[in-house]
């Protein structure tokens, strides 16, 4: 997944004021069209690692003030959009894992999300494309776990020894979750395919 | 005809056949310009029906004076008998003549698969204009809640102006960060409330105390409430009449202490309460409140707090706290600032302090 | 001939078998057409995954527009807060040495970086969202609740909600019996109340 890149003025955070001019704002609206142009990206990553909209808020807001408040950490501008995607994918697993409280591992003992009154997916099929249906269905038949690794390896290309230092497993364990993530999502859609 | 009368007519006869009827009383200073439901859309679940309704009301304010707040009752008998409910919009600033927009979103459930949209009934409940007078048949209240309101918007947005006017714009954004900020801070307890419950089995008395708040209109004597685990029930309030007028009402806020020596506000409770000066009344609420912190966790309740947050007089005047109140940094932590602060430090948090500018200088 | 796995082709279509297990894997392929194919497929569900992440769909209740707002507005506020208490200072990476000095310090430094965010700095309670439903009122056979979706009442299987489109509302509980939310519309700025009251 690529984001947006664009080079942070590397001066100090200063608070938003009611001045509409001088470098303050110059810095304001380049930090705001920072955040503009990778919100979107941010939270699809994010929402398909927790799976629920509230906690992806959360998580994405918390994501760019922690990316903009240490910005003087990335040494390569150019190198932004990876480096946020760190930070989110840090954040999102993070947060699992803390409220988990136990080892990343028994995170498929978490509750799923509460439910949207009306059933998502009967919504969602009145009035998406069968194709992104399709996909969404594949994702969410997923465990918390499997979703997180594929994400992270697919969607954000870690590598999959750095995905295994992320989730607290070894490279073996992650493997597996990720060759299991993709030969279920394979198997779904396959299915689908064939019901057309 | 009049124009108020022509406007209600056409407004009625367009919405009757769609389900939704908006009645206004043929005098109503506030006219229907247009009503209806914009989309509605009716979806299966289980056996039952979902049926999404929205509207966009538009009112018109036919009086000399400014309006500052609507209340109006929603209906929808066949769906939730025993329930009521309302839609109001304070802090409105609407010129004679002009015309406002009153969203309603509503989503019905009804058991079965009824191919019908079911009729949903609006009523004008209160209207209430600059010069605090009122009109409406103020069935639920709104007489009082609207104009305490206003009082609390006068109050706090003369407030944030003196900060501006003495202090500056950074003064003023600063101000407003930290409104917001303890805003949602704000520990939160999951409130639930039963009616005409029984005595708690194992309850025990707990520390009841009022609020010290000086040149009060009403003071409270003496609480009495029991506590078992994290369910209370307050079985007893009374209160004297100090001033010179009498009392219609008054509402009061609840403060909780858990066992670890944690704060949490737990609602209000608003009492009809008719009191002659010098005279004393009480209240005995028949509930029984369940509370928890966030994630489920129980409140081991050990005290309860009260204040009076509002009093009603006869003669319609309301009486709220003054400003400072909430600027003790223990009331700051717990307690909520108004429905006005609320709607300018969304306006901040929004849209910039430019815009909160303009926004206190338009009122 | 026995084919490969469907583990092994989920592994070798992105080139993660150990070498000696992807050698076997390619040899394999070139012999055999429906492991050749089912590699294909693999390697095309990664796009596909892309794009499922990429074209996420939000409950039908939360509107992308809406929530965006909610999200710039939040950010900014956190950094406005943060402005006023600045974060605890990011440890330094140690500087460069030989090669092989120079990646095992690297690597060390992206588990400490990686370690100091995951531990982070204070949590921003005040840009948390609603949780599930925080008021409710209960009485006989009627349910009054406040919660993400608005204020609602339901009495044996039928009720209704008064809704808002914003996850940030203020709830209270009257204890008379009633539950109420406050919001202010993002575009008009005007606060709306809705309240339900048990009859």
């Amino acid at each position: 997944m690529a984001f947006a890149s664009i080079s942070l003025i590397m001066s100090p955070m200063s608070a938003r004021s009611a001045s509409s001019s001088g470098p303050e704002a110059a810095e304001r609206e380049l930090q705001d069209r920072f955040i503009s142009e990778n919100l979107r990206r941010v939270f699809a990553l994010i929402y398909r690692i927790v799976g629920n909209v509230a906690d992806a808020q959360d998580l994405t807001q918390d994501t760019f003030i922690k990316a903009l408040q240490r910005k003087d950490q990335l040494k390569d501008p150019e190198k932004a959009s990876q480096w946020l995607g760190r930070v989110a994918s840090n954040t999102a697993i993070d947060f699992l894992r803390r409220r988990a409280r136990v080892n990343f591992t028994e995170i498929d003992a978490l509750a799923e999300p509460l439910a949207d009154p009306l059933d998502r997916r009967a919504d969602a099929a009145l009035l998406r494309a069968e194709q992104s249906a399709y996909l969404d269905e594949c994702l969410d038949s997923l465990s918390v776990r499997e979703r997180a690794a594929l994400v992270l390896r697919d969607v954000e290309e870690i590598p999959a020894a750095e995905v295994a230092a992320m989730l607290g497993c070894s490279p073996a364990t992650v493997r597996s979750h990720i060759a299991n993530a993709r030969t279920k999502f394979r198997a779904l859609y396959a299915r689908r395919q064939e019901s057309r | 005809m009049s124009n108020s009368a022509l406007l209600l007519l056409l407004a009625t006869a367009a919405s009757a056949q769609d389900g939704l009827r908006v009645e206004f009383p043929p005098d109503s200073p506030i006219a229907v310009v247009h009503s209806g439901w914009g989309e509605s859309r009716s979806i299966p679940r289980g056996g039952a029906t979902v049926i999404d309704l929205r509207t966009s009301l538009k009112l018109k304010n036919l009086s000399r004076l400014r309006l500052r707040g609507i209340s109006l009752q929603v209906i929808s008998q066949e769906v939730a008998a025993g329930g009521k409910a309302s839609v109001s919009v304070p802090s409105l600033d609407v010129y004679p003549g002009q015309e406002f927009p009153v969203k309603i979103d509503l989503r019905l459930l009804q058991p079965g698969s009824s191919g019908f949209t079911p009729q949903v009934r609006v009523q004008l409940d209160g209207a209430l204009f600059e010069d605090l007078s009122f009109f409406g048949p103020n069935r639920l209240d709104s007489r009082r809640q609207l104009t305490a309101w206003e009082v609390e918007a006068r109050r706090d947005r003369q407030y944030l102006r003196g900060i501006l006017a003495r202090q500056g714009e950074e003064a003023l954004r600063l101000k407003l960060v930290e409104i917001l900020a303890r805003d949602n801070s704000r520990p939160r307890l999951d409130v639930r409330l039963a009616r005409s419950a029984a005595a708690l089995p194992a309850a025990a008395r707990v520390e009841t105390a009022f609020l010290a708040q000086p040149d009060l209109a009403v003071a409270g004597l003496r609480a009495t409430a029991t506590a078992q685990a994290n369910q209370l029930q307050i079985l007893e309030l009374a209160f004297e009449n100090r001033d010179r007028r009498e009392v219609r009402s008054l509402e009061l806020g609840l403060l909780i202490r858990d066992s670890e020596g944690r704060e949490f506000s737990a609602g209000s409770l608003p009492a009809r309460l008719v009191m002659r000066p010098g005279a004393s009344a009480t209240i005995q609420p028949a509930a029984s409140l369940t509370l928890n912190r966030a994630m489920g966790l129980p409140v081991r309740i050990e005290s309860v707090t009260s204040f009076i947050q509002q009093v009603e007089f006869a003669n319609g005047d309301v009486w709220v706290p003054p400003g400072g109140f909430r600027d003790e940094p223990r009331l700051g932590k717990l307690l909520p600032g108004s429905i006005e602060q609320q709607r300018l430090s969304e306006i901040y948090r929004r849209k910039g302090l430019h815009s909160l500018i303009e926004e206190l200088n338009r009122q | 001939m026995k084919h490969l796995a469907d583990s092994q082709l989920a592994l070798a279509a992105r080139g993660e078998l150990p070498l000696p297990a992807r050698l076997r894997a390619q040899a394999h392929c070139l012999l055999c057409r429906d492991c050749r194919h089912s590699l294909a497929l693999y390697r095309q569900d990664h796009s596909r995954v892309q794009q499922a992440v990429a074209d996420f769909t939000l409950p039908r209740s939360t509107s992308w527009p809406a929530l965006e707002q909610e999200m710039l507005a939040n950010i900014r506020l956190g950094l406005e807060v943060s402005a006023l208490c600045p974060p605890p200072p990011v440890p330094t990476p140690a500087p460069a040495i030989r090669w092989r000095a120079g990646v095992a310090v690297a690597a060390l430094t992206l588990i400490v970086l990686s370690g100091w965010f995951l531990s982070g700095p204070g949590s921003r309670p005040y840009l948390r969202s609603l949780p599930g439903p925080v008021a409710m009122v209960e009485s006989g056979p009627l349910r009054l609740t406040g919660g993400r979706e608005g204020v609602s009442v339901e009495n044996r299987g039928s009720g209704f909600i008064l809704r808002h489109a914003s996850a940030s509302a203020r709830f209270e509980v009257g204890l008379e019996g009633s539950v109420r939310a406050s919001v202010v519309d993002q575009d008009s700025g005007q606060i709306t109340v809705s309240q339900i009251y048990v009859e």
